[in-house]
């Protein structure tokens, strides 16, 4: 099945990183290790791909994210829908609906 | 900050196990001279070295060659060396020896990546240039792959005058086994591919429709298979921005030991490699004339020196100007401004002999 587009992504949708996808850490900054090469990702970017841990649904994460930032609720849903859309069309992250 | 301090550092390394293959590919990239690389890095100088990567910067390693997996015990041990330095590890291969006990090794060594290349959709076209009939093992052990959901999967076809128009059945075939990655990569142009550059180089209308066609599957194909193409550069205004930079990102060490900025770079004659037997990562990267050569900006000559665009292409490709033009600091001539340029538009001009034929890649 198709993974979801940005603006389909479900709340309660649970995401997780595809096999061959990890986070780490360099220095101060993340990095997402995929099969094409290194993606530097921003300090939110990075947050938002700690938060999958395949148990959180997007509700959730975009919780954490508002609370983690300060933002109003919009914005950090707004960020986290962006980033999944754009995750899942690259392969690195499934959303099964 | 010391000169060290301000120079980037490797994120990636690529490690070519052995230039050894079963199979003939016209389209290969390896040196022409395979038999000077038979004295084969000894594994304990690869883990060794593999360490010295992970403090150098590296995040990612690819286990490549020649066909890696004719090394498998090695590959192994070397796979659980990446992973123990926290590396990414990446398998390129061409898939003809991917038993489900090797699979099964990889895996329990923790092999995040595989890469597996198909010459063509179909049996007849693939195995013929792979000069073997391997087609519908390579197949099989695709499939076996995608069922077993624990590695990555990139599925790899090396576009040339002999299979792009084959491109649609391609993007076919990787839809109908799931394969969540397709890279669609036109031959690179050196060693053996530019020995066969008359058989291997597409032709222009071949580059057009192929270019249509997965333009077309990537909007198609959008969150279900990410398909990355590589063009055919022969046919580009301006060259690609080879390695992202000489010795900026990327290392290759090559079966022997020796230490290359791009997998190419043997060809060039007037630089000596140093090799891991002798001399640190560290001391290769940072100090080595071979690696300062062409760093930057400062070695350009015109018309790169005062281009608008030298640091976006920064220069091309240093291979391909030695192997067109003959000077590893020449412009890249497949630039529109480079006074070499007719050299890559005489082999895009010239019409292929009938009954011309490749000379199988050999060792």
């Amino acid at each position: 099945m198709p993974s979801a587009r940005a603006a389909d992504v479900d709340p309660a949708c649970v995401p997780r990183l595809r096999p061959g996808v990890r986070l780490r850490t360099v220095g101060p900054d993340s990095v997402l290790l995929v099969p094409e090469g290194v993606v530097n990702l921003s300090a939110t970017a990075g947050a938002i791909v700690a938060a999958i841990d395949g148990s959180r649904s997007v509700a959730d994460i975009v919780a954490l994210m508002a609370d983690r930032f300060d933002t109003q609720g919009v914005d950090a849903a707004e960020d986290v829908s962006d980033l999944l859309g754009r995750f899942s069309d690259h392969a690195w992250i499934a959303i099964e609906q | 900050m010391t000169a060290k301090a301000m120079q980037s550092r490797p994120l990636s390394l690529l490690a070519e196990l052995t230039y050894r293959c079963n199979l003939q590919c016209a389209y290969c990239y390896n040196p022409l001279d395979l038999g000077a690389y038979r004295d084969e890095l000894a594994i304990d100088d690869w883990l060794r070295v593999i360490g010295e990567a992970a403090h150098l910067g590296v995040l990612q390693i690819h286990f490549s060659g020649g066909e890696p997996t004719l090394r498998p015990d090695d590959l192994v041990a070397m796979v659980a060396m990446a992973r123990d330095n926290d590396l990414y590890s990446n398998l390129i291969t061409q898939g003809t020896f991917l038993s489900e006990p090797l699979l099964d090794r990889l895996a329990g060594a923790g092999l995040d990546h595989i890469q597996l290349s198909l010459q063509a959709p179909n049996a007849a076209v693939g195995d013929a240039i792979a000069g073997a009939a391997v087609h519908e093992r390579k197949f099989d052990a695709l499939r076996r792959i995608v069922k077993r959901q624990d590695f990555a999967l990139t599925v790899n076809c090396v576009l040339h005058r002999a299979n792009i128009d084959a491109v649609d059945d391609m993007i076919a075939l990787a839809e109908s086994v799931r394969a969540p990655r397709l890279e669609l990569a036109n031959a690179q142009m050196y060693g053996w591919a530019y020995l066969n550059r008359s058989t291997v180089v597409p032709t222009r209308a071949q580059v057009e429709r192929a270019d249509a066609s997965v333009a077309a599957a990537q909007i198609r194909l959008r969150g279900t298979m990410d398909i990355t193409y590589v063009r055919a550069d022969y046919y580009d205004e301006f060259p690609k921005p080879c390695m992202n930079g000489w010795g900026t990102r990327f290392l290759t060490i090559a079966p022997n030991g020796r230490v290359l900025p791009c997998p190419a770079a043997a060809a060039i004659g007037s630089l000596s490699f140093d090799n891991v037997k002798e001399r640190s990562l560290e001391s290769i990267w940072f100090d080595s004339v071979a690696f300062q050569a062409y760093r930057g900006t400062a070695w350009m000559s015109e018309p790169c020196r005062s281009c608008a665009r030298r640091e976006i292409d920064l220069g091309g490709c240093r291979c391909q100007a030695m192997l067109l033009a003959g000077d590893a600091a020449l412009t890249d001539p497949v630039c529109s401004l480079s006074p070499h340029r007719s050299l890559v538009d005489a082999i895009l001009d010239s019409d292929l002999e009938p009954g011309a034929s490749s000379t199988p890649r050999r060792i």
